[in-house]
């Protein structure tokens, strides 16, 4: 079990990987759910640590600062410099936050190809999205001759306050939206152009209302699972 | 105080339905702690501010990501805060100022400050375990933010030495913790 990628999540939550090492990292642990999980078991490990920092009264005036970052407003400067950070850094953050202290996770649940419905003439890719290591939370079916996806909640649990965004990743390319979930039953997405050639992997995140304000998840990702294509006769 | 009687899973909660107050009062309990956290990474106040505000920034934004199940509300906030220093650490100073102090592992066992007593002491016992060289590697990059190079020139060695040693000491961690 310790093979390499144990020894790179704990020096991904140390933080000493360099920035080349960090990128490909960060890409294992968007599409491997072993990786997100060994990631959230040395957070968990190394945590304990934060708690024995002593504390240090906070300036009085930050707080007002701090306010301004919660109002909905688009001229914010905390808000401005998310929208210039780089990919890396979003990843960073979705890492940070989503993915931090799950316990050790249930054994994943593969997606079984021969489980998931036999293809039609309605789509002929299909993703299973989970939580790390969890049931099968959204199925998501793509046609790519009408470009038409169809996202159904299995098992969703409500955000409210929130959007939960939807992502497709391809290959090796920064996410990119593709719209965001209705509150109840499914959602019909059209005009998505998926390149099946490469590797898609379909992602959820929670955003503030109306979605990501920068073009790229900044809520932690609660779902995802890779897009599957199905034989077509 | 009515506020101390409040939980901080329950603030959270409302934090994440977007209730400004909640907030406020969330930012009152924990922000000591997140400074003091982001202070040891950044030890330049007006970085360490600006740390503040992504993290709270983050907070606000990711509060519906929280789940009691998997940890406090102060573990994950401090583990936010400190993610926010380090890449601004990463960003803005690269060579970065070092702080040499030494840990006080006595902190460790103060029941007040939020992690479960069981993990405090079994992290201790572990890290005690540890060479002395491993062990500061690994507080030294968790509690500083000092990336792989800082190390390698602060204590003079090929970066490959410390990667090295970090692996090593992460395994036996690992396995003492895990064990």
């Amino acid at each position: 079990m310790a093979d390499d990628y144990d020894a790179l999540a704990g020096e991904y939550v140390l933080g000493t990987l360099d920035a080349a090492e960090q990128r490909a990292f960060q890409r294992r642990l968007l599409t491997d759910p072993a990786v997100a999980a060994a990631v959230a078991d040395w957070q968990a490990r190394l945590s304990p640590l934060l708690h024995a920092v002593p504390e240090v009264q906070a300036p009085a005036a930050l707080w007002d600062q701090v306010e301004m970052s919660s109002r909905p407003a688009n001229d914010n400067s905390v808000l401005r410099r998310w929208q210039a950070a780089t990919v890396a850094a979003a990843l960073v953050a979705l890492v940070t936050t989503g993915l931090a202290l799950r316990p050790q996770p249930a054994p994943q649940a593969p997606v079984q190809v021969a489980q998931a419905p036999a293809p039609s003439p309605l789509y002929q890719s299909v993703a299973a999205l989970s939580e790390t290591g969890g049931a099968p939370a959204l199925l998501v079916t793509y046609d790519d001759k009408t470009g038409k996806m169809r996202v159904t909640p299995v098992n969703v649990s409500p955000r409210p306050g929130h959007s939960l965004e939807l992502w497709v990743i391809a290959g090796k390319a920064a996410p990119k939206s593709i719209g965001l979930m209705k509150d109840k039953g499914a959602t019909a997405l059209d005009q998505l152009a998926l390149d099946l050639k490469q590797s898609n992997m379909i992602a959820v995140s929670v955003e503030p209302e109306g979605g990501s304000p920068t073009g790229l998840p900044t809520g932690p990702v609660i779902y995802s699972g890779p897009m599957i294509r199905l034989t077509t006769s | 105080m009515s506020s101390a009687a409040e939980d901080l899973p329950e603030l959270l909660l409302a934090v994440a339905e977007g209730d400004r107050a909640a907030f406020a009062r969330f930012y009152q309990r924990t922000s000591a702690k997140l400074f003091g956290v982001i202070l040891r990474i950044l030890p330049e106040r007006s970085i360490a501010e600006d740390a503040m505000q992504d993290a709270y920034a983050k907070i606000w934004r990711n509060a519906a990501g929280f789940d009691a199940r998997r940890g406090s509300p102060i573990t994950w906030a401090a583990t936010i805060a400190r993610n926010a220093a380090i890449d601004v650490r990463r960003r803005e100073q690269p060579g970065g100022r070092i702080r040499d102090d030494d840990f006080d592992f006595d902190m460790m066992s103060d029941p007040a400050s939020g992690a479960s007593a069981e993990d405090m002491a079994a992290l201790r016992a572990c890290l005690d375990r540890l060479d002395p060289e491993q062990r500061s590697l690994i507080l030294a990059a968790y509690l500083n933010g000092e990336s792989r190079e800082e190390l390698a020139e602060r204590l003079g060695h090929p970066t490959g030495t410390i990667k090295s040693w970090l692996h090593r000491g992460l395994a036996k961690l690992r396995g003492c913790l895990d064990g």
